[in-house]
This record gives C-alpha cells, structure tokens and sequence, in this order.
C-alpha cells in the first residue's frame, strides 16, 4: 500500500494552493483529472468565423446547439465542444420553485475555474464582518494572498476601487479596453465626486489576466476565445500550477483516481481511490485534504455521513444582469480586441455593498444572444450590431448567506439535489441606474433579469467554518466535526460570501489550512 | 414525406433563409442543415402540432421570423424556433454571411438612429403580421 505524509484530492483552485504550500513534504495529489477532447485551432475567434468551418465552432457533434431546445440546458460558457469537460462531472438538479435546472460537477483537470472569469480578488476585514460568521480575520489569510498573486500574475489597477480591494497586490498593467469601457472609466475619472455621493465606485478589474509575460506564461493574446476553450496561457488556471509541481518532481500525482471513502484511525487515514476502469487502491496518509470542489465534497460527505435525508447549508451567487448602454458608440466599430470583463464596480448603500463587474460581449456567437431579444430574430440581429458596441452587461452580485431553504442533499434516487427557492431580488437596480447616468450610460432596471439558480457558479457553505463546528461543519483549521487528520479546504466551508469573487479567498484559505497541518506536529 | 425528408428541410432552410436574409442560401448551408438534422435529430423531436405549424408556415408562405417570437416564450422552444435559430448558428459559423453579422461602422449618429429606428419598427411590423397569422392559422 502506498503511504503518504499528505495527500490532496482534487487539483482545482483549493487543491493546487495546498499543493504549492506543501510542495516537497511528501504530497500525492488525487485527480479525476477530465481533459478537453479538442482544441482550438485558431488565433481568435474572428479568424475562426472568417475561416468558415461550423463544426469547428459549433462542435464535431454540434455540442454548442444543445440549447436550442431547452434554453438552460448549458451555460453559455460550457457550451463549446473544447469546454464540455469542465462540467461533466456528477449530475445534480437545481429546484427552484417550479423550475428545475440539471448540471454537473466538474471532475476536470484545474476544475470549473477552467471556465471562471479569472476575477481574483481579496476579502477585506470589512467583507467579513459585513456578511458575518467568519471564524477568521483577514489577517489570517493576507499573507496568502500575497502569495498566491505572486504566483499567479494579476493585472489590474491600484484605484479608486482600493477601498475595496486592498492595497498590497502588485499588478501588471491592465487589460485593454473596448471603447465603450474606456469611455465609461473616463467619465468616471472626472464625475467620481457624484458617484460616489450617490454610492458608485467604479475601477479596473483585478484579472489573472496576463498583459505581460510571468514565470513561464506569456501575455494572454486577446484572441476572445474564452468560450471555445480553457487553453489559453495568459489566463492562469490550476492546471498550470499543477504542470509545474509535476514538472519539478514536488508532488506524486495520481490521475484518472476518484476517492470513494476514507476510513480515519488514530494514526493515518486510509482511503480508497478508484480508477476509469473500476479498479480500486488503497492509500494510507498522515492527513487527508478535501479539495474536490462544493459539490463534490458535498455528496462525499452526505453519502458517507448523511442519515434520513441530511441537508446541508447552500450559498451561491447567481447574478443580475442589467444591460448598460451608452449611445454615443452606438453604431461604432467594436474597436480592439478585448476579454470580457471590462470593468468592476462597487456599489455602497450604507455599508452594504454589492459587486458590479461590466462586461462586454464580444467572444460570444451573437446567434447566443438573439434569443434574449423579445424580436424577430432578423431584427435583433441588425439590432445588436448597432447596439452592442454601446452595450456593456452588468453582472451584480449581492452578499450571499445560509438561509433555511436553500439547502444541497441527497434524493431519493441518489441523486444530488440544490434546493434554491430564495432567491432575494436586488433592491438598489434603480440606484445603480441613477449613480451610473451622469457617465453617460444608461440602464433600465426593467430589462434586468435573474441568472437561472445555480447559474452562479459560487457554490460555498456546505460545510462551514465554525469556532464550535456542529455535525457538517469544519474547524476553522479545516478538519471535519468528527475528525482529526481529514481537513475541507474547498469553497464548501467559506461560511457566507460577501459580494465579491471568491475563488482567490478559497485558494487563500485552502494555503492557510495547509500552513496548518504541515505544523500541527501529528 | 417525412419532416426529415432532404427535400422538405432544403425547402424550410429556403424559405427561413430567404426571412431572414432576403437571399438564397448557399450551397453549403443547405448541406449543413441536412447534416444538423441528421447528426442531432434528438435537437428536432416535435411535440403536439409543432411539425405541423412549421410545415404551414413554409408552404403558406407565412411571416416565419414574426410568428416565431410568439412561440418563443417557453421553457423548452418550439420546432419553429430552433430551426430558424439553427439557421442563425450556421449563418454565423459558414463564413458567408460576414456582412450580416461582424458589423461595419455607420458614418454617422443620424444614420445609425435612423438604422436603430427602422429595424425597431421593422420588427414591430413583423410581430404584429406574425401575432395576427399565429392567430387566424391557430399556432401555439
């Protein structure tokens, strides 16, 4: 049997943090470890339609046209026959009221950040206590971030947005702007005054997004080809942590392995992994990490755990979505090449802060979009290209908490379940609207709408940190209620979400609670 | 004949085509729309008188793209609307409707509110014709 000193399962965002902090301490990383089927062959993806070839774009099988049918059957963002793999994972429903969304976890190599939007950006002291719960401070995870932005690479801005983001990361320079963007910060830069009285604070996004070479990654080439594929270098992505632990011999990696059970003793954990075949191994370490993603560590937990129906706490953060115009670019070119996410603001009401990141839409298919147009499509079509280069998308984020019907469990069928009726609608649309006029830019609160449930993709808060965890709930050193030597690391136990990205937060906390074992001297 | 018959679908992809763009399709969208509906006929399953509207639609000659928002509303999409959006896919991905969808700069403000105001209007029209036909001919 092979004994390890640690092991981790998982090499999404949390596993490869721990992996980096624990590297060369005797560490096997478990993986499932799904890979794309396909990969993109061109520069951009307006190279890709000048060229002509559907299947290339649309998929060897038509994958991107699975939501002609059923509209949420995909996000758009997994849509792409080189995405399929970040969610192929384990099958789970979303209720939410009457509808009832199906999707699956990832079992991909770097896990559903393959698909984020790479927005990496910190919890301030004021995050925490606002949204309350937290065992820990921000002080405790500050030394981790420094880390992490170092190896990561950040491009961004030191702004007006500070307040909000801290002051320590270093950045590259920031990601180039479509016009309208550049406009709207402009703007912005004269009129901050009114703004902010009237609650706006707009700024660059954080990215780890590269705008100059890093390490052995070079500058990210702008192609907009984040919906076709996750292998882009300039974009950081677990897997390319993992690349280099393997390459430098820090770790025994062991893929195509999915953990079935573990069984702790006073001693070491063993557990036991399986492969694509069906064979099973038997594994003993010292201490057991859970990095395998909300959901995943979730149904682990609930099938080795759960009794008569256990629920567990679910947190996530599906968005609004505010479509933001700015007429004077109305009819213009779509002007440079750019990545989504153009800018990022906060919106402040009395200390409660939600989250606005303004995207644009290129590197999407405008056929994705006609249906969202209450149009002949013919119309929208001739619509959007004198639109779009004046439109950017608001996507808002509220704090998220546990609350009592929005729960993840087990069915009946053995399938897991996301209960998500609670779905508070955002109060300060009209607000938004009035702080971002005298910019030039106009929303209508009334062409808002809801991500579906689940669409958020921030799942957190199924086993949360406590200072007095109960049962489904983790130390704030990570170990399970009932455990000694087995440690979530994973969003699972973020215990509630300000308004803000928390991938970086859970890499952060994920090295944090590896400091810990590696020190805890059993 | 049956609705997946090559002859029927290269006369609906005629006639969306021809809804849409006020031209005839290229040779290689035809092929791609028989390859779509044989490769992923699971995409085209028709419920009730799905088949049976789009089927009318295209031999009345009816106003396709202003009946089909009508239809659109709808947690799963109705047979007229996929096919029309799947027209749209490969439009976009084939390479030959580059002036329809990568967008040229309008030389001026006015031109571009006087494009904004047309099309607006233009698909108003549209969804008034198509309200009106939806009803008279019963499409649900």
């Amino acid at each position: 049997m092979v004994f390890l000193d640690y092991a981790i399962i998982g090499a999404g965002p949390a596993g490869m943090a721990a992996a980096l902090t624990m590297r060369k301490r005797g560490i096997g990383v478990f993986d499932i470890g799904h890979r794309p089927s396909t990969e993109f062959d061109f520069e951009s993806l307006e190279d890709a339609l000048r060229a002509g070839n559907s299947r290339s774009l649309l998929g060897g099988a038509w994958q991107m046209l699975d939501n002609l049918w059923e509209p949420l059957s995909k996000h758009p963002k997994l849509k792409a026959e080189g995405m399929r793999h970040v969610a192929d994972g384990e099958r789970f429903d979303v209720l939410s009221g009457d509808i009832r969304i199906s999707g699956r976890t990832s079992y991909a190599e770097g896990g559903l950040a393959n698909a984020w939007g790479a927005q990496l950006l910190r919890y301030t002291q004021d995050d925490l206590d606002a949204c309350g719960d937290w065992p820990i401070k921000e002080s405790d995870l500050e030394s981790y971030y420094n880390l992490l932005e170092d190896h990561i690479g950040i491009s961004g801005c030191h702004d007006d947005l500070d307040r909000f983001l801290g002051t320590d990361s270093a950045v590259q320079s920031p990601i180039p702007l479509v016009d309208a963007a550049e406009y709207l910060l402009g703007q912005y830069k004269i009129k901050w005054e009114l703004c902010n009285s009237r609650g706006l604070y707009l700024g660059h996004p954080r990215l780890a997004v590269l705008t100059q070479r890093w390490r052995d990654r070079s500058a990210h080439d702008f192609g907009e080809k984040e919906f076709f594929t996750a292998d882009l270098p300039g974009i950081y992505s677990p897997r390319w942590t993992l690349r280099e632990l393997k390459l430098a011999g820090d770790i025994d990696y062991f893929d195509g392995r999915k953990l079935i059970d573990y069984e702790e003793s006073d001693d070491f954990v063993m557990f036991t992994t399986e492969d694509a075949q069906g064979i099973r191994q038997q594994f003993k370490t010292r201490h057991l990490l859970l990095a395998c993603g909300t959901l995943n560590t979730a149904s682990l937990l609930l099938r080795k755990f759960g009794e008569g129906g256990a629920r567990l706490p679910f947190i996530d953060h599906p968005p609004t979505l505010l479509p933001v115009f700015l007429p004077r670019f109305f009819g213009a070119r779509m002007g440079r090449r750019s990545y989504p996410i153009q800018t990022l603001g906060f919106f402040d009401v009395n200390g409660e802060i939600d989250m606005i990141s303004l995207y644009q839409t290129g590197g999407m298919l405008k056929a994705d979009l006609l249906m969202d147009m209450p149009l002949p499509l013919n119309s929208s079509l001739a619509l959007l290209g004198l639109l779009t280069p004046g439109m950017l998308v608001a996507q808002i984020w509220r704090p998220a908490r546990a609350c009592r019907n929005n729960w993840v469990g087990i069915d009946a069928n053995g399938r897991l379940v996301i209960n998500y009726p609670e779905r508070p609608h955002n109060p300060h649309l009209k607000d938004i609207a009035r702080a971002l006029r005298p910019l030039g830019a106009y929303a209508v609160p009334g062409f808002a709408s809801e991500a579906p449930a689940g669409w958020g993709f921030h799942y957190a808060g199924t086993l949360p940190m406590r200072h007095t965890p109960m049962a489904f709930e983790t130390f704030s050193d990570g170990r399970l209620w009932n455990s000694r030597r087995v440690r979530v690391v994973d969003g699972s136990i973020l215990p509630s979400l300000p308004a803000k990205n928390l991938s970086l937060t859970i890499m952060a906390n994920s090295a944090r609670i590896a400091t810990g074992v590696l020190k805890c001297g059993y | 004949m049956s609705l997946d018959d090559p002859v029927v679908l290269e006369r609906e992809l005629r006639y969306f085509h021809k809804c849409l763009f006020q031209r005839e399709p290229p040779p290689s969208l035809i092929k791609l729309y028989h390859d779509v509906h044989h490769d992923r006929a699971d995409l085209f399953e028709a419920s009730g008188n799905e088949a049976a509207d789009v089927l009318k639609i295209v031999t009345k000659e009816l106003d396709a793209v202003g009946i089909e928002p009508w239809l659109r509303f709808q947690t799963q999409r109705h047979l007229l609307s996929r096919k029309i959006l799947l027209v749209m896919y490969l439009a976009e991905t084939g390479g030959r409707h580059q002036m329809n969808f990568m967008f040229e700069e309008r030389p001026s403000l006015i031109r571009t509110w006087w494009h904004i105001a047309k099309n607006s209007l233009s698909g108003v029209f549209h969804l008034v014709k198509g309200f009106i036909q939806a009803r008279i001919y019963g499409f649900s």
